[in-house]
């Protein structure tokens, strides 16, 4: 697998959308690994994350010309359609029956990388979060991370699914706000 | 949706969608208020531009092969031969057995003078070779070459990184409150408690994971380093399997990365070879001072080697080294 950069990531993105096989081959050679990571976080199970890859790598080969590499990293434009496609997937009631019985021990699911993978835009946004009040910056990570409907947090965070919401939201907006000062 | 009456509430509506907390009634709308609303679907791609460089903490894992042939035969294009993944085959064979079959020709002269020790020598490479076969269980051509792609990958990915080189501190805070663990609390050190706190949020997860991943991660038992490193020095058998789902922990990276895996096999080799090479030489004196002592020069005597009187004692000695080597 090559070692492939940002800005190679990028160009593969874009060559791509210009119906570039190749080119789409090598991408998905070169992110899928983190995509699964990200995608089997979610879904616990190997065989629905693998389901989701296969389906979000045919959707980014469509939309790979949506890209636009002034706005978004390129592994964050590859993982937000995943990540689109396994929330959905965790959501659906066939799955989410199955809630019970990962096939993935959470204790085996894949990890958090030492901080000398953040990047700039990683750190602002952490800086951010480190702002909000201890619980809830906990809630925040949990949710983005885990993918939990806010039943799911409630539970896992034993508090009342209103006040949870409300606490989401304003933290969002927090975040928002520092974001753009 | 009830819950929306303002561009405030939509914009915390598509956060919702974006961090994935929706019910899915409320993720259905959305996904359907995505295909009509240009304005949702900016609000949604901006929380997505927010958020979305926390995937950077997660970790990669390597998905099974076959999902890029089920692709590729939906997309109805022809591509160029799948490149196979060019995993670094380690190659098991350490050519290093013909050191160990070159004792057999001596061991018929000094078996006539000591059969112990050199049944030794012959037995040593036994060890050996069941060390062997070990490293492929250990760094098996699978997670090493899975490791250092893994680990070139980002480090491709995010080029502009490495500004926190430093150690992590423990971040084994099971509670968001202990953040002040973090060393120095300076701008950047936001940031930095929020990475445990990640790991936390993470960690409810991976607290249970026993030894696989000990040192590096975010959990009790990793507390202290030295003592989880001792417990587990080598990766353990058990561990082989969760190699199996793929699953790498920063840990299996550094440790790939230090390339501390062959040392602990090269070490027993060498060790090995010198054994060898003692009861090698050892033997053909033994074997000089048995049948030709006239020719050896007088520096090599037994009785000037051994500094004895009585040559009975001189062959009574390297039976002793020999049995050492039982050992």
């Amino acid at each position: 697998m090559a070692v492939l950069s940002s800005v190679d990531l990028s160009r593969l993105i874009v060559a791509t959308a210009k119906r570039d096989a190749g080119a789409f081959e090598q991408l998905y050679a070169a992110s899928c690994a983190k995509v699964y990571g990200v995608v089997l976080r979610i879904l616990r199970r190997h065989d629905l994350a693998a389901d989701v890859i296969e389906e979000s790598y045919l959707q980014i080969w469509q939309d790979a010309a949506q890209y636009n590499p002034s706005q978004t990293s390129p592994m964050a434009f590859l993982v937000a359609i995943a990540r689109r496609r396994a929330i959905d997937r965790a959501r659906r009631p066939d799955t989410a029956g199955n809630d019970a019985e990962p096939e993935i021990a959470d204790a085996e699911s894949p990890g958090v990388l030492p901080r000398r993978e953040m990047t700039d835009s990683l750190k602002r946004l952490l800086t951010c979060i480190g702002r909000l009040e201890p619980d809830r910056q906990r809630m925040l990570l949990l949710a983005y991370y885990g993918a939990f409907s806010r039943d799911q947090l409630a539970v896992k965070l034993d508090t009342p699914t209103n006040l949870l919401k409300a606490s989401l939201r304003r933290s969002l907006s927090e975040i928002e706000q520092c974001l753009t000062s | 949706m009830p819950d929306i009456v303002n561009e405030d509430d939509l914009s915390a509506f598509a956060a919702e969608y974006v961090i994935g907390t929706l019910d899915p009634n409320e993720r259905t709308r959305a996904n359907a208020l995505l295909d009509v609303d240009e304005g949702f679907r900016g609000l949604v791609r901006a929380w997505e531009r927010r958020l979305g460089e926390l995937h950077l903490m997660v970790e990669p894992v390597e998905p099974d092969g076959r999902i890029w042939e089920r692709i590729r035969g939906r997309l109805g294009v022809r591509l160029p031969a799948d490149a196979p993944p060019p995993p670094v085959v380690q190659p098991p064979p350490f050519v290093q057995p013909p050191a160990f079959v070159q004792p057999p020709p001596f061991v018929q002269p000094a078996a006539v003078v000591q059969p112990p020790p050199f049944t030794q020598p012959v037995a040593e490479p036994v060890p050996a070779a069941e060390l062997r076969p070990e490293p492929p269980p250990e760094p098996p051509p699978e997670p090493q070459p899975e490791a250092l792609t893994t680990e070139q990958k980002l480090a491709g990915l995010i080029e502009e990184a490495d500004r926190f080189s430093e150690p992590r501190p423990t971040e084994t805070v099971p509670e968001p409150a202990a953040t002040p663990v973090e060393p120095p609390a300076k701008a950047p050190s936001q940031a930095e408690s929020l990475l445990s706190e990640a790991a936390e949020a993470i960690g409810p997860k991976l607290v249970p994971t026993p030894p696989a991943q000990p040192d590096e991660e975010t959990r009790p038992e990793a507390a202290n380093p030295a003592e989880a490193a001792e417990a587990e020095p080598w990766p353990s058998r058990d561990t082989a399997p969760r190699r199996d789902t793929m699953l790498l922990a920063p840990a299996d990276l550094a440790r790939a990365a230090a390339g501390q895996k062959p040392e602990r096999p090269t070490r027993w080799r060498v060790a090995a070879l010198l054994m060898t090479v003692v009861a090698l030489g050892l033997g053909s004196l033994i074997a000089a001072w048995r049948f030709v002592p006239d020719r050896l020069p007088s520096q090599l005597q037994p009785l000037a080697v051994l500094g004895l009187s009585d040559p009975g004692q001189g062959e009574r000695l390297p039976a002793e080294h020999g049995t050492q080597f039982e050992e």
